[in-house]
């Protein structure tokens, strides 16, 4: 996707549309889904029954989500973002290296975001994890819960639908984890261009090509 | 009244002998809870049941009713010879008629035929095994076939001072029972319109939630049972619970009496009117479930702690969002976001006082770089 002078924005309009609506259901669930698991405790939260009714409305909301950035994935090409480039573990390496030290000295972002590289290489790996593993397993999980009649009877003596709750707080509390990281880079350590102005404008980066090494490979389609 | 020792009767009428050849005695005891015990008024029920259309549970609930009852109103028939009282036994008893689940004797209250039938394998099961017929039907044995024999008296065996198994004081039931939505609308309950002495256990796990609940349907599945008791239309039970999320689920793993017997009360007993009944979700989904663990009462001995589980001895038979959270995954999971958060925060500390050094050397990071 382009903007009115032609040049191609670094977030897309259905990648900050996924991104936002991904993020509003997030927060939602993360709340109503504390309410329910700690349901009783102390009187924050949203009441019981109320929980129940967005959880469950919003799990199906993000489910939909979901399926809509898979498609977008495969129809623009931005499943590509997710191939890690190589020499992968000296790339991972020098962006660990940026965030212990020089992040404190001034230093540029080794892998600052492009059109053709929206990921650094820790997020890459941390979002393939998301993407294809996590995210699939707090759906299933989820649908689980949702359904409990479709878990097994028993697993290992106990109720079947144990391991998929222990689950779903399990990717629940990794995802809380996740969002307080996500939110710190965002705000602190993501530039002009790259950071939460650019997922919301789309913002665009002057010519192909990042700033740091990035080469400047064919376009997307439909980007 | 223990069921592994029933309480020996204080004056008899006849011995009789026991299966483990123990020994006891019939009695009349003083009557002070007669009015629980009406029995007489319990055979148009049963035919009502037998006869009307099936409804949500009247098919299940049928063939309780029917051990239950009909075996009171065992009719003369010509065949056999009489059993000599001084040695029945509870086989004699099965052997002779009730073990026969195709035998029928007219019920001259119900002008039919009836099942005799009592199962011994529930009786086997239930909380009155080791007792035989006559401890509870003590009379009208002398010739054979008997007339209706008296029906079963708990009070005979149950004392307003007796503490049951699960430490419930039997006058707590009562008193509970009085004030139960039940006893206020009429007089016409008692204990064994609920209690089927033949099969009763006292043990409660989600495996007898059904049979627990099928003696609430007995009546509320049925309009023309219902009818009986209430003069009026049972209420539409899919409607009512419509509120409820996981309606069915709720359903097969909860008791009708855990909602429906309000927040407090000492036994399960205090059947309260439907507008007073649990609603609040928070009540069982907690990590003190009062009304969830009152099912559980004999279990929570047992409870599960090396998994780390709230409430562990529920998580065989149900994962109970709130109830049976795990402890130990809350701890490590707060632990670890916290310790994200320290980071977080002391990683934001040690930018700030790297910026403030770069400023105060006038040096800009990117320059350093350049020049590096």
């Amino acid at each position: 996707m382009s903007d009115s002078t032609g040049e191609r924005l670094l977030f897309p309009r259905w990648l900050r549309l996924w991104h936002w609506a991904n993020a509003v259901l997030f927060l939602t669930l993360i709340v109503t889904g504390f309410s329910l698991h700690f349901a009783g405790v102390g009187q924050g939260g949203v009441g019981f029954k109320l929980a129940v009714t967005i959880h469950n409305l919003l799990g199906v909301a993000l489910v939909g989500v979901y399926l809509f950035y898979l498609g977008s994935m495969a129809v623009t090409g931005h499943w590509r973002q997710y191939i890690p480039k190589r020499p992968l573990f000296q790339r991972i390496f020098k962006q660990v290296l940026y965030y212990i030290w020089g992040i404190f000295k001034g230093a540029h972002h080794p892998y600052e975001a492009c059109v053709e590289a929206r990921f650094n290489p820790i997020q890459q790996l941390a979002y393939i994890a998301c993407v294809f593993a996590i995210f699939p397993l707090q759906i299933v999980t989820g649908i689980a819960l949702l359904y409990p009649d479709m878990a097994p009877p028993t697993v290992w003596g106990m109720n079947g639908l144990w391991p998929a709750a222990v689950g779903h707080s399990v990717v629940a509390y990794g995802a809380c984890a996740f969002l307080l990281v996500h939110l710190y880079l965002a705000l602190t350590v993501g530039e002009e261009h790259t950071g939460v102005r650019a997922m919301v404008f789309g913002d665009r980066k002057p010519g192909a090509g990042g700033a740091h090494g990035h080469p400047a490979p064919h376009e997307s389609p439909g980007e | 009244m223990s069921a592994q020792s029933p309480s020996p009767r204080s004056s008899g009428q006849a011995s009789v002998t026991r299966p483990g050849g123990a020994r006891s005695t019939a009695t009349s005891r003083a009557r002070s809870l007669a009015y629980l015990i009406p029995l007489l008024a319990v055979a148009p029920f049963v035919a009502s049941a037998q006869a009307a259309p099936k409804s949500v549970s009247s098919a299940a609930v049928a063939s309780v009713s029917a051990s239950v009852y009909a075996s009171a109103y065992a009719a003369p028939s010509t065949s056999t010879a009489p059993l000599e009282f001084t040695k029945i036994t509870l086989q004699s008893c099965l052997d002779k008629c009730h073990g026969d689940k195709a035998e029928e004797r007219k019920d001259p209250k119900l002008g039919r035929k009836a099942s005799v039938y009592v199962d011994e394998h529930g009786l086997d099961r239930s909380e009155h095994r080791g007792m035989i017929c006559v401890d509870c039907h003590p009379r009208s044995f002398a010739q054979d076939p008997h007339p209706p024999a008296r029906r079963a008296y708990c009070p005979d065996c149950h004392h307003v001072n007796e503490t049951r198994k699960d430490g419930v004081l039997f006058a707590d039931i009562i008193s509970d029972f009085q004030q139960s939505v039940h006893e206020k609308k009429n007089d016409k309950f008692r204990c064994i319109h609920c209690h089927d002495a033949h099969t009763f256990q006292l043990e409660t796990t989600r495996s007898r939630v059904f049979e627990h609940n099928k003696v609430c349907l007995r009546c509320h599945g049925s309009p023309d049972l219902f009818r009986k008791f209430a003069d009026k239309e049972p209420p539409n039970l899919d409607k009512a619970h419509a509120w409820l999320p996981n309606r069915d689920l709720h359903w097969s793993k909860v008791r009708c009496l855990d909602c429906h017997t309000g927040y407090d009360s000492k036994s399960s007993h205090l059947i309260l009117p439907k507008a007073q009944a649990v609603k609040k979700c928070e009540v069982c989904h907690n990590q003190n479930p009062t009304q969830l663990l009152r099912l559980y009462s004999r279990m929570r001995a047992k409870e599960r702690a090396g998994l780390g589980f709230l409430n562990g001895f529920i998580i065989n038979d149900s994962y109970v969002i709130g109830a049976t959270r795990n402890k130990t995954l809350d701890f490590f999971a707060i632990l670890i976001m916290g310790s994200t958060g320290a980071g977080i925060l002391g990683h934001s500390f040690l930018r700030i006082l790297a910026a403030l050094a770069r400023r105060r050397s006038g040096s800009s990071g990117h320059d350093e770089e350049k020049h590096s």
